[in-house]
């Protein structure tokens, strides 16, 4: 028995020194480490964030995700996801600032932001995307953004010691060197860094925590956007509800009468009449750093936005019920003041605390 | 010699012990197989025979509820029903909340059952309720609220999920949940108007019973459909016209409590 076990073990020892044991800055880490659970801190009143089984958050996961985001190397032309979504604007920006034809909010409609992703449904303007693991695999296949070349994004991760070692640690066991394999896994873990961008810390949160006083003119703004209608208020809380700002959920709210191109909305997708002119309600969160608004960015500032709500509702088969009441079917009829003090409220929800958030920048 | 002796002697005592030490483990051996033998006669003979199976006390019920408009399955997002003041609407959202149930027993007691219900009538995953742990027996009816109580019906006291969120009821207009949230568009001299029947407050709690609602608990999970007739939302004992009554609820307390009377007729 003795002799046994020790052949036994012996066996063991030799078979574990054969695996692989690269190592690149973590010395006393190797690829059949259990990999680490990445817990994201629940904010006040958030549900519990949709974190999909097949791809569970890890460290090692969201670290690889992280350094992808801001890495040349899944571009032919110098791009990187950050180019879209940088950190210092919020993971936002305009295809103009990138010198890109504004023709593209046509095709592909207004930048998404990174925000409580964690917590979506779905994704995508008419929520064409079901899950974020998979919306990246589109800009590695496609010759827009990235205009990647696999097979020579295969040779570039092999080639790496960072990648060889970091993609074989978190997709342990998988023969992820495939076209098709590896575009999955890069967005795999981009989906997981992403989801780690929480935004929670805006002056309205503070005033929630009973950490910071909304100004007399911020405090009004909140009454209307937090009353209906008929009691001189907004209802904007309907579609855009505390903490997530927004119900995830899609509307038509009166921007167009009749429906082109993308302007078709949710009847893009699924071809229905019923969805023609809707669109994913968006968040709230960070709204003052991320203009243009609206689906084709249509609306350059905040006041535009409120102009539209307060004068411009189009009417159509499909118009939210929410924004029919009688008397109101042009809009809200708000006065200067109260659109100023709505415009102060929205500014509230702010958290520019995540433009230099070091857990969301450049792995140095 | 002695030593030697001692040490013969102690040999023998020690063979002795172990002896003992192998006939004490070959019948604890015998024995252990014996009683097994026994155990399983015993086990094939009380399965065969007339022995009373111990008696179910507690059984779960699964709740459905469906949805019609009159006699017909309702059908969303198309503008199809003619409601009691003559409009012909469609229903494009109907989320609300039932809690408070009492399970009436055949022996004429009560059994209340905590807790608070979500229902979408858009979403499969929030279209039934699995009561579970009821006790064994028959029963003749239930009844519940649409809504919350105001024991419950607090600004952020129930959890945190994506569906309470968006139940909330403004604090700026009097705090707690929505009961129910019910939309659509209806025509009205030829142009189509949306409507949302929002349902919220205290006084506007909906109290339902339903009686004839025969099930029983049991060892097999109970079954028990019930319906709710959107179309009474509109019309007993009151009709609801969207002209008079408004086709925003929410801010009216008047036109809330018309809806609320109406409710208690909702299921069946």
């Amino acid at each position: 028995m003795r002799a046994a076990f020790l052949i036994f073990t012996g066996i063991l020892l030799f078979a574990n020194c054969r695996q692989d044991k690269t190592v690149v800055d973590k010395p006393n880490i190797t690829t059949d480490t259990p990999l680490t659970v990445y817990n994201i801190d629940v904010p006040y009143r958030f549900s519990q964030p949709l974190l999909p089984a097949y791809n569970p958050l890890t460290v090692e996961g969201v670290e690889l995700g992280r350094k992808l985001f801001y890495d040349t190397i899944l571009s032919t032309n110098g791009r990187t996801c950050s180019f879209c979504h940088p950190q210092a604007k919020s993971f936002t920006t305009t295809y103009t600032d990138l010198g890109l034809d504004p023709a593209l909010y046509q095709q592909f409609g207004n930048i998404p932001m990174f925000c409580n992703e964690a917590w979506n449904p779905a994704y995508g303007w008419i929520g064409e995307f079901p899950d974020m693991d998979h919306i990246a695999v589109a800009d590695l296949n496609g010759q827009i953004f990235f205009n990647t070349n696999i097979p020579n994004l295969i040779t570039k991760l092999k080639a790496s010691p960072y990648y060889s070692y970091m993609f074989r640690r978190v997709f342990p066991g998988q023969d992820i060197y495939q076209p098709g394999v590896i575009q999955e896994k890069v967005a795999f873990a981009l989906a997981q860094f992403v989801r780690t961008i929480v935004v929670n810390n805006s002056k309205f949160d503070k005033k929630i925590k009973g950490l910071a006083v909304l100004t007399q003119s911020e405090g009004r703004g909140y009454d209307i956007f937090m009353n209906d209608v008929q009691n001189g208020g907004a209802d904007c809380f309907h579609c855009h509800n505390y903490p997530l700002w927004t119900d995830n959920a899609f509307h038509n709210t009166g921007l167009d009468s009749t429906f082109v191109g993308i302007n078709r909305g949710r009847n893009n997708m699924t071809g229905l009449s019923k969805d023609m002119g809707l669109f994913r309600t968006p968040t709230l969160r960070n709204v003052s750093l991320t203009a243009p608004y609206m689906h084709d960015g249509r609306f350059k500032t905040l006041d535009e936005v409120i102009e539209q709500y307060n004068s411009g509702v189009h009417k159509s088969a499909t118009l939210d019920p929410i924004m029919t009441l009688p008397g109101k079917e042009m809009g809200l009829g708000l006065s200067i003041m109260q659109k100023n003090d709505l415009k102060a409220f929205l500014l509230t929800l702010t958290d520019s605390t995540i433009l230099t958030n070091p857990n969301y920048g450049r792995i140095k | 010699m002695w030593p030697r002796l001692n040490s013969d002697l102690c040999h023998c005592l020690s063979s002795i012990i172990k002896l003992n030490f192998v006939v004490v483990y070959i019948i604890m051996k015998k024995a252990s197989i014996i009683f097994l033998i026994i155990s399983l006669v015993t086990s094939c003979v009380r399965n065969n025979s007339d022995i009373t199976q111990p008696t179910v006390t507690n059984g779960n019920l699964v709740l459905q509820v469906g949805y019609q408009f009159d006699n017909t399955a309702l059908l969303f997002d198309t503008i199809m029903f003619t409601n009691a003041a003559s409009y012909k609407i469609s229903v494009t959202r109907l989320q609300y909340y039932l809690s408070g149930f009492s399970f009436k027993r055949a022996d004429g007691t009560s059994l209340p059952y905590a807790g608070v219900f979500y229902f979408d009538a858009k979403d499969s995953k929030f279209g039934q309720i699995t009561f579970v742990n009821l006790p064994a027996g028959n029963y003749t009816g239930l009844s519940f609220n649409l809504g919350l109580d105001s024991s419950i019906n607090k600004t952020d006291n129930l959890p945190p999920t994506a569906e309470n969120n968006n139940m909330v009821w403004p604090v700026q207009m009097g705090g707690g949940y929505h009961f129910m949230k019910m939309e659509g568009l209806f025509i009205d001299t030829g142009s189509v108007f949306g409507y949302a029947m929002h349902l919220g407050k205290a006084p506007n709690l909906v109290s339902i019973s339903l009686s004839n609602k025969n099930f029983a608990i049991g060892a097999e999970t109970a079954n028990l459909n019930i319906k709710m007739n959107v179309a009474e939302w509109y019309k007993n004992p009151a009709i609801y016209d969207f002209d008079k009554d408004g086709n925003f609820s929410m801010g009216s307390d008047t036109a809330m409590a018309k809806l609320k009377n109406n409710g208690v007729d909702v299921f069946n």
